[in-house]
């Protein structure tokens, strides 16, 4: 072979030799894959041998695969034992060899488990530790709980008894920290419990990339940075918060967060059993509850406030100069200033009144860094005024989230009889006759060998109905038309799946094409009841959009004819300026900022 | 068919086309590492998939699509430079794959023979080259030879398998 090289039957240009090999090599340069594409789109000489070639290339990975890991270490003699299967399923391993031992068993150590002793040994030694991890468990629940209750009587006292902090020593403390707002603790990583989940996102992009969420749990101690677009939380205790891009939060436990900066809308159902709390509550109760009991209420912390949920709907948002702003939608909010701990126990016990204040549906506050709060009301009619520009900035949360909706697409002969003219789907071009005019594609009868028509869900389309044979190796082009608005452009998923006879050459949305799966030309028994799907993500515009489908009629070979059909089913999901501006609480008249992209 | 029949028939089929799938993988990918993990991946979606299989078809046009679609979203995440196929070069690929099917495994099936009348060097490094994971430079580095010299020796090796193989099927 090496001496007399046989007769070459295939004329193979050298660029081309050149070309696959440095594929095979894995050296081809940008330069390289331009050229080959090139010769691989216009000559079908040039497929074929890259074809061919390729699959030699593939065919002796193949016969070497395994030569490399089974290649004997230098000291071994032993050969690999040939009886072995060539290929590893990945669901099944070769079993290995049963042996049976024949020689006398070896004496057994003391302290090994197959010993009497050695096994009583490990016994005792593993019940020993998990006695001590127990009384580790019981001696930190025992004294958390036992400061819980010791916070909760020394804050109850001190409210009670009118002081700021109470006497020294642990009840001091203790009624201090009772006092202050719960600061933020932070668990260890590996103990952060779930305490809510991600349950909407649109459009969302991270100022943060680290802090992209990975996964839809939320565990306490979570921090979103959001440069775009909305989130949506659903906590563990039923509240819902939409953040709204930019947007820095941190989820601290199952009853709130801190906004850094940004803004959310926040909804929080009222608790059923507890429907005969009354509207107006002490704000010491309040307190006692927030802290420490069961029914915490929901709470937004700021730089400058604490937005604490009486039952109710409403807005947050904190402002680059460390401003903080409270809009009520429904129900009731209590917004008080953060206690920087500046002011003494008798300053905090007699100020308190002016540094929390209630407020009612419709109603804002504005809590500025210097520690004032501003409350106002939203006018009815608008108007110039401070009044109105919080109430323009009421308008401007996101109370609901955004919800795909399908959007109007027509599968193949939905809705008609065979025979009838498909309104929605053309045939628009054949490669057979340059001159074709666009015609509706329509509803045809189809042989037992295809997927039987279904008027409710879809049909198969040809240039008649009556399955008419039209000549093999000719290409059909059917075209259906549908609008998006801006938003579903952007926002648009299009899933189909088809049935041809016999093959789908090309799927063109507004002319670009998508990646059609490969499937064969129609053969054997049931073919044309196979579906085979498609799917696009991009390329949809503003307007009218074009779906195509280029039908090939027979296979590669035959010069006959025969019948030709296709048959598409189609979903597209978005989400509509429509609905955008539906969610959002403004009138639409001063939302045309908002909604614009 | 009851279940565990039909997938006791769909793993004596997935078998028997296992060697096919795996050529059918290595044209899309011929870099060695991404033909192994790919397959790796077509096989284990194929595996997840295979209440789909109508039984009454062929196999191995049905896995095939499957690997086409598997390789497309493998090649997007893995952004190589140097991809030997964009995305529309993987579908006319894999068309003409499917249409020499019967060709390429008459031609293949001269292989051993071919690879009898190789010298033994030639063997040899053919065996290297195949059964190794890094790449071919890194090959020539360990050897202590330049890269074009052992490129140039399987350009050559590959060449005379091809025409041995050409020619064997002409003269049938």
């Amino acid at each position: 072979m090496v001496d007399n090289p046989p007769k070459k039957i295939r004329e193979v240009a050298p660029e081309l030799w050149t070309l696959v090999s440095h594929v095979c090599n894995d050296e081809l340069q940008p330069a390289d894959e331009a050229r080959l594409e090139s010769l691989l789109r216009h000559d079908p000489q040039a497929r074929e041998f890259f074809g061919l070639f390729m699959s030699l290339h593939a065919e002796l990975m193949w016969h070497f695969r395994g030569a490399g890991r089974s290649a004997p270490a230098a000291e071994e003699t032993a050969p690999s034992p040939p009886s072995l299967p060539e290929y590893e399923l990945p669901w099944e391993k070769p079993r290995p060899k049963v042996v049976i031992e024949t020689s006398p068993p070896r004496p057994i150590p003391w302290y090994s488990i197959h010993s009497t002793f050695g096994l009583h040994l490990i016994a005792h030694t593993i019940s020993a530790i998990l006695l001590l991890i127990g009384i580790g468990i019981a001696s930190v629940v025992y004294v958390t709980h036992s400061h819980e209750i010791a916070a909760t009587r020394a804050a109850t006292c001190a409210e009670d008894s009118g002081s700021g902090g109470g006497g020294g020593g642990l009840s001091g403390a203790l009624a201090a920290a009772g006092k202050v707002e719960p600061k933020k603790i932070k668990p260890k990583k590996e103990e952060a419990s779930v305490v809510g989940y991600i349950s909407g996102m649109v459009d969302c992009r991270w100022a943060d990339p680290s802090l992209k969420p990975i996964t839809p749990l939320i565990r306490q101690g979570t921090k979103f940075a959001l440069a775009s677009g909305l989130m949506e939380i659903t906590y563990t205790t039923g509240a819902k918060v939409i953040l709204q891009g930019p947007c820095t939060y941190e989820v601290e436990s199952p009853h709130g967060g801190y906004l850094a900066l940004g803004k959310l809308a926040a909804k929080v159902e009222p608790p059923k059993s507890d429907s005969s709390i009354p509207a107006e509550r002490s704000r010491q109760a309040l307190q006692t509850r927030k802290l420490f009991s069961e029914k915490s209420l929901f709470a937004v912390r700021t730089p400058t406030a604490i937005i604490t949920d009486l039952g109710t709907e409403f807005g947050v948002e904190v402002l680059e100069s460390g401003e903080s702003q409270a809009h009520v939608f429904q129900g009731q909010v209590e917004v008080r200033l953060v206690d920087d701990g500046s002011s003494s126990s008798a300053e905090q016990g007699a100020g308190v009144r002016e540094r929390v204040i209630v407020l009612g549906e419709n109603q804002s506050a504005v809590v500025t860094k210097d520690g004032k709060i501003q409350t106002t009301e939203a006018p009815k009619g608008g108007g110039p005024g401070e009044g109105s520009r919080i109430a323009a900035a009421a308008g401007a949360f996101v109370r609901q989230m955004p919800h795909w909706a399908p959007l109007k697409v027509f599968n193949t002969g939905i809705g008609l009889k065979e025979g009838d003219p498909d309104p929605h789907w053309q045939l628009v071009a054949r490669s057979d006759q340059p001159d074709f005019k666009p015609q509706p594609a329509v509803v045809t009868k189809v042989t037992s060998n295809c997927l039987p028509n279904n008027p409710v869900r879809s049909q198969w389309l040809s240039l008649a109905g009556d399955f008419p044979p039209v000549p093999d190796q000719t290409v059909y082009t059917f075209r259906t038309t549908f609008e998006l608005d801006a938003a579903e452009a952007k926002t648009a998923t299009l899933r189909g799946r088809f049935l041809a006879d016999n093959h789908v050459d090309a799927i063109r949305l507004n002319g670009r094409k998508l990646n059609v799966p490969f499937h064969d030309y129609g053969y054997g028994v049931n073919f044309f009841a196979y579906w085979v799907e498609f799917r696009a993500t991009e390329g949809f515009v503003e307007g009218p959009n074009t779906l195509e489908f280029d039908v090939y009629n027979g296979d590669l070979h035959s010069t006959m004819i025969g019948p030709m059909a296709l048959r598409v089913e189609l979903e597209i999901v978005g989400i509509s300026s429509i609905a955008k501006r539906a969610f959002l609480s403004m009138p639409a008249k001063s939302r045309e900022s908002e909604v614009a992209p | 068919m009851d279940n565990e029949a039909a997938r006791k028939l769909f793993d004596e089929r997935f078998v028997r086309i296992h060697r096919h799938l795996f050529r059918f993988v290595a044209v899309l990918a011929p870099n060695r590492e991404d033909a192994e993990e790919l397959f790796q991946e077509a096989c284990l979606k194929i595996l997840e998939k295979w209440r789909d299989y109508d039984a009454a078809r062929p196999m191995l046009p049905w896995a095939c699509g499957i690997a086409q679609n598997v390789a497309r979203r493998y090649f997007e995440r893995q952004r190589r430079r140097g991809l030997p196929l964009n995305e529309v070069l993987l579908d006319v690929v894999a068309e003409t794959q499917h249409r020499l099917a019967a060709e390429i495994d008459a031609r293949l099936q001269k292989l051993p023979d071919c690879l009898q009348q190789l010298t033994e060097e030639q063997r040899l490094l053919l065996e290297e080259c195949y059964s190794s994971y890094g790449s071919i430079k890194k090959l020539a580095q360990a050897k202590q030879l330049d890269p074009n010299v052992l490129y140039k020796r399987l350009e050559r090796i590959r060449r005379l398998l091809f025409d041995c193989i050409e020619s064997a099927i002409t003269q049938e």
